[in-house]
């Protein structure tokens, strides 16, 4: 079995430019900006590749601009495209958003009955309809939390 | 994408956050929750670059676990996104022969 967490050298961040431990395939995650160093991001600069929430050409940008790299409801819908299943949180709650063959489902991470589950055929209906208490999705962002790639819990 | 020659990337058993992808070429990772519950399995072709995911749980609603995402990196090139949509295994009828194929000649599971 080989050793995952192994790191085989250090080399400036693509964003911030301070040391970081990558392993042998350029991988590895700023502890300074978090930025997850990653070949697809860099070859597809203004394009939102996993695993990271914006592309790295607005990642430059917000670091410059000292803000944290934060992804807006478009750069979620982008991830969302690219990987099909994602999470964020907002007032304390987990929801996940799924692409599957025919829709986009729109629910709490962990279902319960406080929320039902919304449905939506495009990504452009899920951006404008989506809601969560009677307030649009679009309208909240800025209260969202933790967007990111779903992660199995 | 995946196919030809012996694994040589090796098996990981991993307890992260999630995966990369991006990995040892023609190598298997296993990704485990905390109390020890396999969550995801991803193969990585011969080039390195992600495969197949196995989810075997996940939050949300509207999936059947486990189920399968096939990433094509080939679509990447023409503007699309590689990780394909949730295919439960019995939906699988037209890839499942050729991927069981591809895996036995991998050695991966």
């Amino acid at each position: 079995m080989s050793d995952y967490k192994a790191k085989f050298t250090v080399i400036p961040c693509a964003v911030c430019g301070q040391l970081v431990d990558v392993d042998n395939f350029g991988q590895g995650d700023c502890e300074h900006c978090g930025w997850h160093q990653s070949e697809t991001c860099l070859k597809n600069p203004d394009t939102v590749a996993y695993p990271n929430m914006v592309s790295y050409n607005k990642a430059k940008s917000l670091y410059k601009q000292s803000l944290p790299l934060k992804p807006s409801l478009d750069d979620f819908i982008a991830g969302l495209r690219y990987y099909k299943e994602m999470e964020f949180e907002y007032k304390g709650t987990l929801y996940a958003v799924c692409k599957h063959s025919n829709n986009i489902c729109f629910s709490e991470y962990f279902p319960s009955d406080s929320f039902e589950a919304q449905v939506y055929y495009t990504y452009e209906e899920f951006a404008e309809k989506a809601h969560i208490g009677g307030k649009l999705l679009k309208d909240i962002w800025e209260d969202v939390k933790n967007a990111d790639y779903m992660i199995c819990r | 994408m995946g196919a030809g020659g012996a694994m040589s990337g090796g098996t990981f058993k991993v307890w992260a956050r999630s995966l990369k992808d991006t990995g040892p070429p023609n190598s298997k990772y296993c990704l485990y929750l905390p109390n020890n519950t396999l969550k995801q399995i991803r193969l990585y072709d011969a080039n390195g670059y992600a495969w197949i995911n196995i989810d075997f749980t996940h939050g949300g609603v509207g999936h059947t676990f486990p189920h399968v995402h096939l990433w094509d990196w080939s679509k990447k090139e023409i503007g699309e996104e590689p990780r394909g949509d949730d295919i439960k295994l019995y939906e699988m009828e037209d890839k499942l022969e050729d991927w069981i194929c591809q895996i036995i000649k991998l050695n991966l599971l």
